[in-house]
């Protein structure tokens, strides 16, 4: 149950981070919003 | 002239005599006891080497006041393991005041004690010295395995107390000189 | 489409392909290593044979039985407790490969740790695999972590509290094997994966078992054999005939108070007499320079030896280092010497094992020549 909600928690932080990217207009703002994104699509992915 | 040549002669001989009857008079007797200082595992070792020696021998790791009344001899095995402690269930201070109550009760009934030290460099530094050193200055007789000795820590109190010392290479070497240490039955 | 909204793609997908190169680094930890048994094989199965709940999952690993007909002692031998513990892995790895079993049975399981395989621990720099020239060539072998991956038990409890014992130890034990046993049926992964081998040693009546580690050398236990107080006469036996052949080691018998390890757990809840044995491994040490695949192989680290030739600290490493096949063959060695003091002390049921590599052949020709 703890692992669901684990991944549903970061399911949504990074979509909330991929809405921010596009809506961000700094593009150094974006890099670090990608930078962000990476572990938590290897996290999301069960990849590490 | 002649009678003084004489007498030199016969002074010079009882001398040389001497430490042989010393010898014999200083050797260990058994049956004897063996028992650890610190709680290594190099007591079953010990009993092994007195077993290869022919020696009566009964190895208690946590010997008390009590295992000493019939016993000619204590040999002590000094060396520290924190695993060893963990097997017995005891504490490091714990297991000093039983080295010192086993030890105060040989001096009281007059047991020889001889100390043991196989366990080279893994049982030396800061944890071990503490049993090392206390078992070393009561003993009769020391048997250190080289690689224990490296810095003459045994050495040192050997001559400093005027204590007999064998340093030998391997474990297996210890067999030699600690028969050599007993009146046979 | 705004001009930011490029901007978010391309970095988007600069994003998406630094996951994908990273992605396909740590995948490459699930590549099972490949290991050529000897022809004395007699049949390879599963951990999950023992239980069934491990079988799909990644606590499940490879169990090599050679048996030879002849009534005897059954060995067992574990590699890869612990996955950062090379020699362990390689020298159970050298046994899969050349053993043959004249008398009794030998079962070997060289990643018990099937899990920890998979993953390296964190904010350690480790490599992940590193290469020996084996007979056939280069072979690449996986550096694992201590313990099992997070990803395959998660999250860890602040506090791990040991089955049955109640032992309370730092959460990330949870994860380690070696502080699992004897483990439960509906418990956690890994005491799932420590139940099935407690499960392994009384079904198939292991007589004598091995568990392969290494230390940092600044742990007091190196070059140690550490056994349960059944064993004791037997270690004691085999260290006397180790050092016969100049090689040093100490007996340590298992505390009684702390639970979860091979050499206590073990003996305690099966008739087996269990031997663990730790050799000095630098890439363990907190000391440590340079943390790469040399240092794996070659064990040779700038500042051990400053530390070793200070004589300060205490420390066991040698000047020259401590190479993995100078590690692999002390395992050997010192399984061989410790299966010889079992034959002596139970003459009624022996066990043969040939083709053990010598200590000083391992160490002179390298363990690659006996690895096919």
């Amino acid at each position: 149950m703890l692992f669901y909600l684990y991944i549903i928690i970061t399911i949504v932080i990074a979509a909330v981070i991929l809405a921010e990217l596009f809506r961000e207009k700094s593009w150094r703002h974006q890099a670090a919003m990608v930078i962000i994104l990476i572990p938590l699509v290897l996290r999301i992915f069960q990849i590490k | 002239m002649k009678f003084i040549h004489s007498l030199c002669i016969l002074a010079l001989l009882t001398l040389a005599a001497l430490p042989v009857f010393g010898q014999s008079k200083d050797k260990c007797e058994q049956p004897i006891l063996i028992t650890s200082a610190g709680q290594s595992a190099d007591v079953t070792m010990a009993a092994m080497l007195c077993k290869k020696a022919g020696l009566t021998a009964k190895a208690v790791n946590r010997a008390t006041a009590a295992d000493v009344k019939d016993v000619k001899t204590l040999i002590i095995v000094p060396g520290f393991s924190s695993k060893g402690l963990g097997a017995a269930g005891v504490s490091r201070e714990q297991e000093m005041d039983r080295v010192k109550e086993v030890i105060a009760a040989a001096q009281k009934q007059k047991i020889k004690i001889v100390m043991l030290h196989i366990g080279g460099k893994p049982r030396r530094g800061q944890q071990s010295d503490d049993f090392n050193k206390l078992s070393a200055e009561v003993s009769v007789h020391m048997i250190v395995v080289k690689q224990g000795d490296e810095d003459k820590f045994f050495s040192t109190i050997a001559s400093a107390k005027n204590i007999g010392i064998d340093i030998v290479e391997k474990i297996v070497d210890a067999a030699k000189p600690l028969d050599g240490l007993f009146k046979k039955n | 489409m705004q001009r930011h909204h490029y901007s978010a793609v391309v970095l988007l997908s600069v994003g998406l392909i630094v996951s994908g190169i990273a992605s396909a680094d740590f995948l490459s930890m699930y590549k099972a290593d490949a290991l050529h048994p000897s022809a004395s094989l007699t049949k390879s199965g599963m951990l999950s044979d023992y239980v069934p709940a491990l079988k799909g999952t990644n606590g499940d690993t490879r169990v090599y039985y050679y048996e030879s007909g002849n009534p005897g002692a059954t060995i067992l031998l574990l590699g890869g407790t612990h996955p950062n513990e090379s020699a362990g892995f390689i020298a159970a790895t050298v046994l899969v490969e050349n053993a043959h079993v004249a008398k009794g049975r030998l079962i070997v399981v060289p990643q018990a740790c099937a899990s920890g395989f998979t993953v390296t621990d964190p904010l350690e720099g480790c490599p992940t695999h590193f290469t020996v020239a084996a007979q056939s060539g280069p072979r690449t072998f996986r550096f694992g972590a201590r313990g099992g991956n997070p990803l395959h038990q998660w999250p860890d409890p602040l506090v791990y509290r040991h089955f049955p014992s109640g032992q309370q130890l730092s959460g990330m034990e949870s994860r380690n094997l070696n502080r699992s046993y004897p483990g439960r049926e509906n418990g956690s992964f890994m005491e799932k994966v420590g139940y099935a081998f407690v499960q392994m040693i009384k079904k198939e009546k292991v007589d004598i078992a091995f568990d392969l580690h290494e230390a940092a050398p600044e742990v007091m236990i190196i070059n140690a054999i550490i056994t349960h107080e059944k064993g004791s006469d037997i270690g004691a036996s085999a260290v006397l005939n180790l050092e016969f052949e100049d090689l040093k080691y100490s007996l340590e018998i298992s505390p009684k108070n702390f639970h979860g390890l091979s050499h206590r757990e073990w003996g305690d809840s099966t008739d087996v007499v269990p031997f663990l044995m730790e050799t000095s491994n630098p890439i363990q040490g907190r000391m440590r320079g340079i943390t790469n695949e040399k240092l794996i192989l070659e064990g040779q680290d700038p500042f051990y030896r400053i530390a070793a030739q200070l004589g300060t600290v205490r420390i066991t490493y040698e000047l020259d280092g401590e190479p993995l096949s100078l590690r692999v063959a002390r395992h050997l060695q010192g399984f061989r010497r410790v299966v010889e003091a079992y034959n002596e002390a139970h003459p009624e049921k022996t066990a043969i094992v040939e083709n053990v590599p010598e200590y000083l052949s391992v160490v002179k020709q390298g363990v690659g020549n006996f690895l096919r």
